[in-house]
């Protein structure tokens, strides 16, 4: 698990991104962060890998202190950029030399992200591949590596879309039951059906994070001909799109765009 | 305090000289020829005519630019843009340090060894053709003297060890009041020039001036590798990014 407990974090001495913040990271699960452009949660994923130390509060992964890097630690948790280079290296020169340092690296499983993804093992020129394709070539390595925490800052930027529902198959596939997903996204709709929680950053400050059964048995979503009545709504063809808070009878389908309007609007807390 | 492992420092040591110098080694080898013919005809153009002289100013250059090849190391293991962060890389923070200073070592022998060979053969073509007076035969560049260059080499390690912590500094300077930087940077030259502003200013002989200057920078390599380790421990891929 890793814990934040009341985090603070601003780069220099300007205004704090991320002010008191306190969450969990379960294991076993694949958390979609959302929130709008500014928000932090590029932040968020670095503090979480040691990369940023908070300037207040502590956060663990394992009982340890990221920020002290330690090897077990870095083993544990895989970050993988928004955006990032490879250099001038063929993938299995990076792969070699990179292995040695993962111990539950797996070639199987890279080999079949690769074939799934239409890359190939033989790739000569990593620097040459296009956004889409290096997105595709550094996730099947974050699944390979054999680290428990997956922290993904939008990995599906420049990926074509079935290369998209690629991914949430590979994802679900390799994933197993103990290791872990943080993927911080702005398109709700890639996450569709892969997610067991959701986290929302309102301004680096508030955290909504709930599991989907939670939200299932708290609010219902859908459509209706007036917003009355409801926690939020929002205007659509033909009348609103509705956020209530469910009072029995069976579960919705919860509308992750909906659900992250009404958050970042102060509506659902 | 965690196990240090010479194994994975080897490993990390390879990850960072291949994802630099040794990336592309026949265009390694090219920068080397082109670099090493430089520092051999920019002394033979403005030198005074003595070879033995161009030689030593050959040494000083290539001297100079070997110290900032911990530069390029240390920029790869904090650049925030690698597709696997250097700091991610699961390995020990004194792993990573002393795999630091191991590669600037591989990379700094292999570039005097080449440029020795260049450099040499070069001379060897100048003092034939234009100093026939003066030239004995093969001078080899660095090994002229022996093992006297001792000095020298004990200038170069704590010039290095100084960039472990100045580089850092310099990287961070938004944390730090600029006149911190500029105090820190000066009180460090006023120490290191101590010894010969003694010996100027006749309060201590040639020989005492020596040894002072030797105990200085032996006592300033200590620290800058100390201050170094505290800097990597600190630092943070602080660049506002995506978000």
């Amino acid at each position: 698990m890793i814990s934040l407990e009341n985090v603070s974090f601003s780069y220099g001495q300007k205004e704090p991104v991320i002010r008191d913040l306190t969450v969990e990271v379960g294991n076993g699960r694949i958390y979609g962060l959302f929130g709008k452009n500014g928000s932090g949660k590029t932040t968020l994923l670095k503090l979480m890998s040691g990369l940023l130390f908070a300037s207040r509060g502590s956060i663990r992964a394992d009982g340890r202190d990221v920020s002290k890097r330690q090897v077990e630690t870095l083993r544990n948790i895989f970050f993988m950029q928004a955006e990032f280079r490879f250099g001038r290296t063929s993938l299995e020169k990076f792969i070699n030399l990179h292995k040695p340092f993962y111990p539950a690296f797996s070639m199987d499983i890279l080999e079949d992200c690769l074939t799934e993804s239409g890359m190939s093992m033989n790739t000569e020129k990593l620097d040459t591949l296009s956004t889409g394709e290096k997105k595709k070539v550094m996730f099947s390595i974050a699944l390979a590596s054999g680290s428990e925490y997956l922290l993904l800052d939008e990995p599906m930027n420049g990926m074509d879309i079935p290369s998209r529902g690629i991914f949430r198959k590979l994802l679900l596939k390799h994933l197993g039951e103990d290791r872990t997903a943080v993927i911080s996204t702005h398109i709700a709709s890639d996450m569709e059906n892969i997610l067991s929680d959701i986290m929302i950053l309102s301004d680096g400050e508030k955290m909504f994070s709930r599991t989907l059964e939670e939200i299932s048995e708290k609010y219902c979503f859908g459509y209706a001909v007036s917003g009355e009545g409801s926690l939020y709504a929002e205007p659509c063809a033909g009348g609103y799109r509705v956020v209530s808070e469910r009072k029995g009878g069976s579960p919705t389908e919860i509308m992750t765009e909906l659900l992250f309007n009404a958050v970042t609007k102060g509506r659902l807390e | 305090m965690e196990k240090f492992s010479f194994r994975r420092m080897w490993q990390f040591c390879r990850l960072q000289l291949c994802s630099t110098y040794f990336s592309r080694p026949w265009t390694a080898v090219w920068y080397l020829a082109v670099i090493t013919g430089f520092c051999t005809l920019l002394p033979a153009i403005t030198g005074d005519g003595s070879l033995s002289g161009m030689m030593s100013d050959t040494e000083r250059l290539i001297q100079v630019l070997v110290t900032f090849m911990i530069v390029s190391l240390y920029q790869d293991l904090t650049s925030g843009d690698n597709a696997i962060d250097k700091m991610m890389v699961p390995a020990s923070l004194s792993e990573k340090y002393v795999s630091l200073f191991a590669g600037t070592a591989i990379a700094v022998t292999a570039t005097v060894l080449g440029a020795s060979v260049i450099g040499s053969a070069l001379y060897c073509a100048i003092g034939k053709i234009f100093h026939p007076d003066q030239y004995d035969g093969l001078t080899v560049l660095f090994f002229r003297n022996g093992m006297e260059n001792w000095r020298e080499i004990l200038i170069t390690c704590m010039m290095i060890t100084a960039l472990a912590w100045i580089i850092p500094l310099i990287k961070h300077k938004k944390k730090y009041r600029a006149w911190k930087i500029w105090a820190i940077l000066l009180s460090y030259a006023a120490v290191l020039f101590l010894p010969g502003i003694l010996k100027e200013a006749g309060l201590i002989h040639g020989t005492a001036a020596r040894i002072a200057s030797v105990a200085v920078m032996s006592v300033l390599t200590v620290m800058n590798v100390v201050a170094g380790y505290d800097m990597l421990a600190k630092f943070e891929s602080d660049i506002n990014g995506n978000d």
